[in-house]
């Protein structure tokens, strides 16, 4: 990825997406670059990330943007981008456990699709604090 | 108030029992140690900073959009945005629908021009199908984007003077876009939410209403789109306030900020597709052929101008098109 963003026959210098896919055997990591030499586009694919622990090297060093991209990815795929400084969840709330893209997280209403199965892989509501009970002030 | 001090409310369960409001993920100091390296840098003050919580639902943040800032006096020195109050978990809905539900549910995800977000689900699945549209299905997508853009574009330019404080413009932009989802409404059936593509066309053929609508658009939208053009544009305040705003430049790289410098180029490809369109076959309806007269709106107008200037020439986008032909 560095020879392809500093290269002087590359300069993709353009991350226009970073996008997280489950096939739902392996995970991958899709990335869409643009030259600012030549009008190219290139689509570069990591693919074969084992689906318990996706681990992938982070890029954000070299496209400053993609720290967010990869806030993304692991918000909702699991996929740890090591050496991103920054790597928390971006949409779901910051004590949310599970990652709501993956094909083994199902909807309620999935159940209909799979019977006898019901609910399952569905988060369970979450207190996110104590509520402290104190006497009325008089 | 502080962000450690709490107020005391009266419990929903024991109106006689006072409880603490506790600390939660909404305010500007959230109730964790921070885990990343950024979190603590951003959360570490230095003297004379302090953290405010702006949005989520603040009028100018344009939807629900919380930014924590972190100022010095009067000077913002970072924010922390933080997002999510409006996702929805729209891909996953539609992985859980069949392929013709996605077409509904993308619908909403860019509510001002939807017409466009369609067109993913759609495209994406006539790609893997091997689908070629039909060619008159492929003139009225063409027709109806470009006057949803059209309408999209007005409402941008309106907003944009808005939050610049003045709010004529943004009047001026609803009259034209008023017409425009009119006509859309009469062709689609929807005046927001269209819902008119199909997987290998579209729904329905060009009927009378949104052609007379059309006609009597065309007839006035050039001298009322100049005007529009003319608020903006020679208004002082809002080119000193806009002028070098924003610049987009090699070093910034932003992933979601640069889709909108590459689609300088995406978009004047589909201006040039309508231009090529009526050009090659200029039997098929009179009004598309007037068609490329309208899309000047101020923002296409500085779009293909932008794009112009990066590429040289326009001939080489349409060249270059890949459905030219």
């Amino acid at each position: 990825m560095r020879e392809l963003h500093d290269g002087d026959r590359f300069r993709f210098e353009i991350l226009a997406d970073l996008a997280g896919v489950d096939t739902g055997t392996e995970m991958q990591v899709v990335y869409h670059l643009y030259s600012v030499l030549t009008p190219d586009w290139l689509r570069v694919i990591a693919e074969g990330l084992p689906r318990d622990t996706p681990r992938v090297p982070s890029v954000a060093f070299l496209w400053n943007g993609a720290e967010w991209a990869e806030r993304e990815a692991y918000d909702m795929f699991g996929i740890i981008f090591e050496g991103n400084r920054d790597l928390r969840r971006i949409y779901m709330p910051p004590d949310y456990t599970s990652f709501p893209l993956r094909k083994d997280f199902l909807l309620p209403d999935d159940a209909a699709r799979s019977p006898g199965e019901g609910f399952r892989h569905v988060e369970q509501p979450h207190v996110i604090a104590r509520v402290q009970r104190k006497a009325l002030p008089s | 108030m502080t962000t450690t001090e709490r107020d005391h409310v009266r419990s929903l369960d024991d109106p006689d029992i006072w409880v603490e409001t506790p600390a939660t993920i909404y305010d500007a100091v959230p109730p964790y140690p921070p885990r990343t390296e950024r979190e603590a840098e951003f959360y570490h003050l230095r003297d004379g900073e302090m953290l405010i919580n702006f949005g989520p639902q603040h009028p100018s943040t344009h939807g629900v959009l919380r930014i924590v800032l972190k100022i010095d006096g009067e000077r913002v020195v970072d924010i922390e945005p933080v997002m999510g109050y409006l996702h929805r978990g729209v891909e996953k809905i539609c992985e859980n629908g069949d392929w013709h539900h996605a077409i509904s549910n993308c619908d909403p995800l860019e509510y001002v021009a939807s017409l466009f977000s369609e067109a993913m689900p759609v495209m994406a699945a006539e790609k893997l199908l091997g689908l070629e549209v039909p060619r008159r299905a492929e003139f009225i997508r063409v027709l109806t984007w470009e006057l949803n853009r059209i309408a999209s574009h007005g409402l941008f330019m309106g907003w944009l003077a808005l939050d610049l404080g003045g709010l004529t413009p943004l009047l001026y932009g609803f009259i034209e876009r008023d017409k425009i989802v009119e006509m859309l409404a009469a062709q689609t059936g929807q005046r927001l939410l269209f819902n008119y593509l199909r997987v290998g066309g579209v729904n329905g053929d060009l009927n009378h209403d949104f052609l007379s609508r059309l006609a009597d658009w065309m007839s006035d939208a050039g001298r009322q789109l100049d005007s529009e053009a003319k608020l903006l544009n020679e208004n002082e305040i809002f080119v000193r306030r806009t002028r070098g705003m924003g610049v987009v430049d090699r070093a910034t790289r932003s992933a979601r900020v640069c889709r909108a410098r590459c689609c300088a180029r995406l978009v004047c490809r589909t201006t040039c597709d309508a231009r090529i369109h009526t050009a090659s076959t200029p039997s098929s309806s009179s009004i598309s052929q007037r068609e490329p007269k309208a899309i000047r709106t101020p923002a296409t107008c500085y779009i293909s101008t932008r794009c112009a200037k990066a590429s040289g020439s326009s001939t080489r986008f349409c060249t270059r098109c890949p459905t030219a032909r």
